[in-house]
């Protein structure tokens, strides 16, 4: 895996945490909101790994809910205590970071 | 509802992960869950490649590290083959006449690395391929491939086995027979001792009883392995043996059928 797919990866994850915090939602609702704003090189299906990842780790809670038009049943996600905290502590290390590469590339026309 | 497309994908899916021995209720809930993701976005006009790229097995790579296994098939695998190395190596120890040359070391290391990884892929690819995707069973063909899989395995193990001990190329070391029997008895211990520790009863019974014929014919007949007297007890306490195994699975069948 190179070097960006790996920061893709990583910050694919304190993406979906932060999208879970807003409001209790479900998979294709992620994804939606994802690309509504307009999260980079990201297919539909990638974030299930992210979930499930989140979910062993605890920082997320999951219910399944019957659908009333008998189709599948929906897992809704809500975010739990540590996956709160596990989101402060992402967002801060997110905003060092940025902070930091922004001082490094020397602002966005020296990265091009 | 969902595309012919969308439906084969997820059965296929789940055979893929049945085929991993991927935890029943992540299974299912992972199923539903795409499931419900492939219909809603089917409804909005993307397809199936959109959500997962198309392919199963590159699909299930991405997931199937976050999935927890429930029957560890790949360790019960490997458990197999230690205890096949075992079958093979403890009674000719202690009857004394294991050879320690050069073929036998290729075979027996050929037998543990590549046997379990051999054994798994074919047998995941006959439950892949062959399994019925309506009622989740293997086919016909898949279990007379099984079969026959089966019987080609075990001739390249006793074949191997023939050949390793008609050629040896090179022979380390020559043991008396005490000194193999010892070692035998040895290992027969670290088997016993291992299977009981593991709560694996049967394979404690099963190496013992494999090993039975030798160790009697050496107790009450002692010296050459290929003396008649020897054969002679060998082959009765085997037959006895076998009688005894062979109703030990019938009635454990019979009682799993009446279960």
């Amino acid at each position: 895996m190179s070097v960006s797919d790996q920061i893709m990866k990583g910050l694919l994850d304190g993406a979906i945490l932060a999208l879970i915090a807003e409001d209790e939602t479900y998979g294709y609702q992620i994804a939606e909101k994802l690309k509504e704003k307009a999260f980079p090189d990201i297919s539909e299906g990638s974030i299930y790994p992210v979930l499930l990842r989140l979910s062993k780790k605890g920082y997320v809670e999951t219910r399944m809910v019957k659908s009333d038009s008998g189709g599948p049943k929906r897992k809704y996600y809500s975010i739990s205590t540590s996956g709160k905290e596990e989101l402060r502590s992402f967002k801060d290390k997110w905003f060092k970071l940025n902070q930091g590469m922004s001082n490094l590339f020397g602002g966005d026309e020296n990265v091009k | 509802m969902l595309s012919e497309k969308s439906e084969k994908f997820l059965k296929k899916f789940r055979i893929e992960m049945m085929a991993r021995g991927k935890d029943d209720e992540y299974r299912d809930n992972l199923e539903e869950e795409l499931r419900d993701h492939l219909m809603l976005a089917e409804q909005n006009g993307e397809d199936l490649e959109s959500v997962t790229g198309g392919s199963v097995k590159n699909y299930m790579k991405t997931l199937s590290i976050e999935l927890p296994e429930t029957n560890h098939l790949r360790r019960k695998i490997l458990l197999i083959f230690i205890f096949l190395v075992g079958m093979f190596t403890i009674p000719s120890l202690i009857g004394g006449d294991f050879d320690y040359t050069l073929s036998m070391f290729i075979y027996y290391v050929s037998l543990t690395l590549f046997g379990p990884f051999l054994f798994y892929l074919v047998i995941k690819f006959i439950f892949i391929h062959f399994t019925d995707l309506e009622t989740e069973k293997i086919s016909t063909a898949g279990i007379v491939l099984c079969g026959l899989y089966g019987v080609i395995y075990m001739a390249l193990l006793v074949g191997g086995l023939y050949l390793a001990d008609r050629y040896p190329i090179y022979e380390f070391m020559t043991l008396s027979s005490k000194s193999n029997m010892i070692a035998g008895l040895f290992l027969l211990g670290i088997f016993v001792f291992g299977t009981v520790v593991m709560g694996r009863w049967f394979y404690t019974f099963l190496i013992i009883a494999l090993s039975l014929p030798e160790l009697s014919a050496k107790i009450f007949v002692g010296g050459d392995p290929k003396d008649e007297n020897y054969i002679i007890v060998s082959a009765i306490v085997l037959f006895v043996v076998s009688a005894v195994v062979m109703t030990v699975l019938f009635f454990y069948s019979k009682k799993e059928v009446d279960d």
